[in-house]
């Protein structure tokens, strides 16, 4: 055995002597353990009309051949169609899109536009191909179109550039309304690369869906077609979701050809500190206990944290550890945006040159960047979906030799519902990628777009929207003219720059600090949210420093704070009415209904609660005077038939701690299974009719309240529970329906959860914190919650008779 | 109220937008603001709001232009050359323009001088150019044509218009227009899908050169600004040019032309003030003594240009004017000529007030072409009190062990 290859044996002797001793010694953190099995590579030759030029360059390169995925792709894109490739990290896939989009400038000389969602991953993505063109001086110019683009340099990039790397924002706002000056660019264009697809989606995707309605458009007027070419990390839809952004019909490839190492997976969570509220040891802490573990057996090492913050943290406990002696080569780096480029590139060549242990990153390091082969991978806290995890997984992992990932979880919902989930790793991925094309605001935002780069003809439809009520609206605000047969666009304005793409709000609230006279403006929050943070007397907190609300101008969208030194938080207590406008569909079973609709929602903020950190004691109170908040959106909705309700529950109040138990449970698997944050589902229950709502008290059991915030005696009233997930945006994101569709799977796997979760009564993982199980209810609310959503699942009972067969009296 | 109106106005309510958010209407509150407009304006009839649209005829009518075709009318105006704006004499030109040190056209009239008036500044493919104006010089008078929008209609003729126009070897004269107007009406050209000669065309940007001549002297360049100092024209009632898509935008939808003569007598000043504009420029970089503008400015573009010559005998003819850069220039100039006698002279007067970069060349100059290295060593020494800058100390050194040997 040579010197090279006992290396190795040495590292995977020490990669599975890691997995041994965590498991050994942390055996009660272990939640979930998995082994992906190694992969050997599938080659294709290359095509044989693939360009000699090109040829030669991969060849240099030390590309001899393809991988099957990569030639998969060469046929699909050159045989014209739409293609989505679905490739896991570091699988090669960059290469299935540059070699048909070089092959056609080499060709023909057509054009090529690359959408990449950061300005990083432009960069690296032009000196991948930049490299390329060395290596057989294809001579293929490509440029990066950006805000950072000087002045003098957009025109060459314009009339000279062969690919143009942008980002969507620049397309929206930079090219689109001047199309007429990339007259020569469009009118040659033949591909449209768009990258890491999978983060289109919610309001960012229905945007980035109409940017390119408005895309395909102005193709159209100068009479081209290009093929679009998605790439995605692993979703549950990915040709769906394409076919969604683009609206024609997408070819996915998923069948990836490149080799992979065996990869190990551990899930970890860390220790219980205090159960009864259900507090946990930090993910901070298990982190760098399980990093210092590794460096010390020699393992090459990459930990991701949510936070720029927390990668400073971080780096700095382990620099601790192994950076003490100043005269040494430090072993530990971090890496984050906000650090300098060349910064950045001295830290990827000395990682890659493997003259550091261990490099601490946000998200920034997760795609692209070649930093080598690495031993183990950490993820400080769930990165928000399951797709994004895998992608921070591939990180480690060199071919034909194992590696671990370990996900350690923080203490907030999610985190812990997926930790104790790992089976949601295995399989199809369960991820939806949700967006709608035809939000009303967003649609209205992008016809304005459009009617300015191009008239409107009368009949003219926009992603299949009949336009007429549109542009009447637009006519009636003075911005387009009707005239012949076409609307122009007459107004003083340019309509991209007040359109932003990652929201769909308009009266944004500025947060101004005043502390010893001061005028400065600290942050900015949505209008949606203001209410909820912003009320005078509110605790606001930027990077955990509290801030206190001294006065809120409404009408001026201003808050004025002052700096504090509070040790408590504000909670706001809010009332909220929902009331069902409009059925759009239903599923009925002789014991539960789920309907889509629409519905109307009042939300009162009435007043917040101090609540003092640690003890979590409520240690105050103060009212708060704003206007109801209003929103048209769409909601799914569960019910249960009062005949069940009557027969398996002994008072009302049991059923609605169940409701409340179930609605909590449902909430988080909504968000996992839709990719959402939790907070763009909006939760609640309530009578169907709007009559009375229920929340959750300060004990952690139902308390039912008008909507004027009276008290009400639940035995006296129509009693029809209904749990509400909802869209929390103004005109719905699609996301309901999503929850509509899925709805059997939404209350089995809320169900999975609470009947699998080892606590007693409840707990922050599935029915959301309970502080004391009472005496005076005969069952706990998490037995309730389980039978509410047994009652749900519509599959189990089919007819009345089989109920009271099972019923358990 | 349409459904899907009334669901928008709805959620932008929802969203805060600001517009929406009171329970007036858009249309009330735009109807109150035009009434407060008019109580506030001069002009009581500028807001017509319920006359209706005007035929292209009876536009014409009132505007004493003729319709040219649909959606098109033309007006034609003329001015004497020596009495622009009745206060400026621009009939030096005819003799005087031979010398433009930028590649025009070889003939005055085949100067087209253009400005636009648009429905945005914000440029982009939805701005549309509502007023063209062209003047050429014929003999001894402008002649001014206006081309007007009544509707979206005229816009292929107005462009095909202003395309036979540029036909032959033209050059456009314009005060910003290499950034505003050209690029504009290019964008127009090309979603009419027409080709236009417009961006190969030789352009003479005023606003470049006013700004060569006068921006050190003057708060902005705007062009009344260069009205008001060069053609010593203070323009009255004027609207701005900010109003401009309002005021289209009243006459497509409610025919109303009050403003709009206003507008064209506005656009009609525009287009002779270049012409004014161009005399002056033309006037201030001929190489004779030239009073208060920016020597150095204007001798440095001729430089750029590869225009030697002209950059010396301008600067030799403003030498009582000239700043340090200025006479560091003119150096410059003379050494490339070879005129080492006279760049030597200028050095040493700037070096007698300790200006460093002068005595820098003089050190320079004695080190190596006169040899006097005693010479060069005590520019050195006075450099140094000036700045301790590692490149002085260093020619010290050197000068130093030179002297020595020199001595030895």
């Amino acid at each position: 055995m040579d010197q090279a290859s006992s290396k190795v044996q040495k590292v995977v002797d020490n990669v599975s002597f890691l997995v041994n001793q965590l498991k050994g010694q942390h055996k009660k953190q272990i939640t979930g353990e998995f082994i992906v099995p190694e992969k050997s590579a599938e080659f294709s030759d290359f095509p044989v009309d693939l360009d000699q030029r090109l040829k030669t360059a991969l060849i240099k390169k030390g590309i001899e051949k393809l991988y099957s995925h990569q030639a998969d792709a060469w046929f699909s894109i050159r045989q014209e169609n739409n293609t989505v490739l679905v490739t896991p990290t570091a699988s090669g896939k960059t290469l299935c899109y540059n070699l048909p989009v070089i092959q056609s400038v080499l060709e023909n000389k057509k054009k090529a536009l690359y959408l990449f969602p950061t300005k990083a991953l432009s960069q690296d993505q032009q000196a991948e191909i930049l490299s390329m063109n060395e290596q057989a001086s294809l001579g293929i110019k490509v440029s990066t179109f950006d805000g950072d683009t000087p002045g003098d340099a957009r025109k060459a990039v314009r009339t000279h550039g062969d690919i143009v790397i942008s980002n969507p924002d620049m397309l929206h706002q930079g090219i689109l309304p001047h199309h007429t000056k990339w007259a020569q660019f469009f009118e040659n264009l033949k591909y449209i690369v768009v990258d890491e697809m999978h983060i289109y989606r919610g309001v960012f995707g229905s945007h980035m869906a109409n940017v390119m309605r408005r895309l395909i458009r102005i193709c159209h007027f100068y009479q081209v077609k290009p093929v679009f070419i998605f790439c995605s990390a692993t979703i549950a839809n990915p040709a769906g979701l394409a076919e969604q952004l683009i609206g024609q019909k997408v070819n996915a490839i998923k069948k990836s050809g490149a080799p992979q190492g065996k990869k190990h997976l551990l899930f970890w969570n860390p220790p219980m500190v205090n159960p009864d509220l259900g507090i946990r040891a930090s993910a901070r802490s298990q982190t760098t206990k399980i990093a210092r573990a590794s460096v010390r057996l020699g393992l090459k090492n990459i930990i991701f944290a949510q936070s720029r913050i927390m990668v400073e943290v971080i780096t700095k406990y382990l620099k601790d550890a192994f950076d003490k002696d100043p005269r040494k080569p430090s072993r530990v780096h971090s890496y984050r945006g906000g650090y300098l480029p060349n910064q950045r590139r001295s830290t990827e060549k000395k990682m890659r040159q493997g003259d550091m242990d261990c490099i601490v990153s946000t998200s920034a390091l997760e795609l692209g960047v070649d930093i080598g082969a690495l031993d183990v991978c950490i993820l400080n806290g769930y990165p928000g979906t399951i797709a994004g995890t895998w992608q921070r997984l591939g990180r480690a992992g060199r071919r034909n030799q194992a590696a671990l990932g370990i996900l350690v979880a923080n203490s907030t919902a999610l985190d812990q519902y997926v930790i104790q989930n790992p089976n949601y790793f295995m399989g199809e991925s369960p991820e939806e990628a949700r967006i709608d094309p035809d939000q009303l605001l967003i649609l209205l935002d992008h016809i304005r777009c459009a009617a300015f780069e191009l008239p409107f003809k009368d009949g003219e439809t926009f992603g299949g929207n009949d336009l007429t009520e549109f542009l009447h609206y637009l006519q009636d605000e003075t911005l387009v003219y009707h005239e012949g047969d076409s609307w122009h666009w007459v107004a003083d304005a340019y309509p991209a720059n007040t359109v932003s793409l990652r929201s769909v709000t308009e009266g944004n609230f500025v947060v101004v600090d005043t502390t010893h006279g001061k005028q400065d403006i600290i942050a900015e929050t949505d209008f949606h949210s203001a209410a909820d943070t912003l009320y005078e007397g509110a605790i606001y907190l930027i990077q955990a420093q509290p801030w206190q609300v001294e006065k809120l101008d409404w009408e001026g969208r201003k808050a004025f704070v002052t700096k504090t030194q509070a040790d408590y938080y504000t909670d706001a207590i809010d009332y909220t009415k929902l009331k069902i406008l409009a059925e759009f569909d239903a599923a009925k079973t002789a014991q539960s209904n789920t309907a889509l609709g629409e519905v109307h929602l009042v939300r009162r903020i009435s007043g917040y609660k101090k609540i003092r950190y640690y003890t979590h004691e409520n240690v105050g109170f103060g009212k708060i005077n704003l206007p109801d908040q209003e929103m048209h959106t769409t909601a799914s909705w569960w019910q249960v038939s009062s005949n069940s309700l009557e027969n398996y529950f002994t008072s009302r109040w049991q059923a609605l701690d169940g409701f409340l138990g179930a609605a909590y449970a449902m909430h988080h698997v909504a968000a996992l299974l839709c990719m959402s944050e939790a907070r763009d589902i909006g939760r609640a229950v309530g009578n169907a009719d709007g009559t009375w709502f229920a929340t959750v008290g300060d004990k952690g059991r139902g308390s039912v309240k008008k909507f004027n915030g009276d008290g009400v005696d639940i035995d006296q009233q129509a009693f029809n529970p209904t749990v509400f997930l909802y869209d929390n945006f103004p005109g719905g994101l699609g996301i309901s329906k999503g929850l509509f569709e899925n709805r059997e799977s939404i209350v089995k796997r809320a169900h999975e959860t609470i009947h699998t979760c080892p606590c007693e009564a409840g707990c922050p993982v599935c029915i959301g914190p309970i502080l004391r199980a009472t005496e005076t209810y005969q069952q706990s609310a998490k037995e309730s919650a389980l039978q509410i959503l047994l009652l749900l699942q519509s599959e189990n009972v089919k007819t009345s008779e089989s109920w009271t067969q099972e019923c358990p009296a | 109220m349409s459904g899907l109106n009334q669901k928008l106005t709805q959620l932008r309510q929802q969203i805060g937008d600001i517009e929406s958010r009171t329970n007036f209407s858009k249309s009330e509150i735009l109807k109150s603001r035009l009434r407060n407009q008019l109580r506030d304006s001069r002009l009581d009839i500028r807001y017509q709001v319920n006359s209706e649209k005007l035929t292209d005829e009876q536009l014409a009518e009132k505007l004493s232009g003729t319709v040219l075709s649909d959606g098109l009318i033309y007006i034609q105006s003329q001015q004497v050359l020596d009495n622009i704006h009745e206060t400026y004499d621009a009939s030096g030109l005819i003799t005087n323009f031979d010398t433009w040190p930028e590649q025009t056209s070889e003939h005055l009239e085949d100067l087209l001088f253009i400005d636009t008036e648009t429905t945005g500044l914000s440029g982009g493919s939805g701005i549309l150019v509502f007023l063209l104006g062209v003047a050429e010089i014929v003999g001894h008078t402008i002649v001014n044509h206006q081309l007007l929008l009544n509707g979206f209609v005229g816009e292929r003729a107005m462009l095909s218009w202003f395309n036979n126009k540029l036909k032959g070897n033209k050059t456009l004269v314009s005060y910003n227009g290499k950034s505003f107007d050209a690029p504009l009406l290019a964008n127009r050209f090309r979603l009419h899908k027409m080709r236009s000669p417009l961006l190969a065309l030789p352009h003479i940007d005023l606003l470049h050169w006013i700004r060569r001549l006068y921006q050190k002297q003057w708060p902005d360049c705007r062009l009344p600004s260069a009205e008001q100092a060069c053609l010593a024209f203070h323009r009255q009632d004027d609207v701005s040019g900010a109003e401009a898509p309002a005021i289209w935008g009243e006459l497509i939808r409610r025919g109303a032309t009050d403003q709009m003569q206003l507008l064209l007598r506005h656009h009609y000043w525009d287009v002779l003030s270049l012409v004014g504009l161009l005399d002056v420029v033309n006037k201030r970089i001929k190489p004779v003594k030239q009073n208060k503008i920016n020597y150095y400015a204007v001798a440095n573009y001729f430089l750029r240009a590869g225009k030697l010559i002209q950059a010396k005998s301008f600067l030799e003819a403003n030498r009582q004017g000239l700043c340090d850069k200025g006479f560091l220039l003119l150096a410059n100039i003379y050494r490339k000529l070879d005129d080492g006698m006279e760049a030597l002279e200028i050095w040493e007067c700037l070096a007698r007030k300790n200006h460093e970069f002068a005595m820098e060349k003089l050190a320079k100059h004695h080190e190596h072409v006169s040899k006097k290295v005693d010479v060069a060593l005590s520019y050195t020494h006075r450099l140094l009190q000036v700045s301790m800058s590692p490149k002085h100390l260093k020619r010290q050194q050197r000068l130093t062990k030179k002297l020595k040997k020199v001595n030895c």
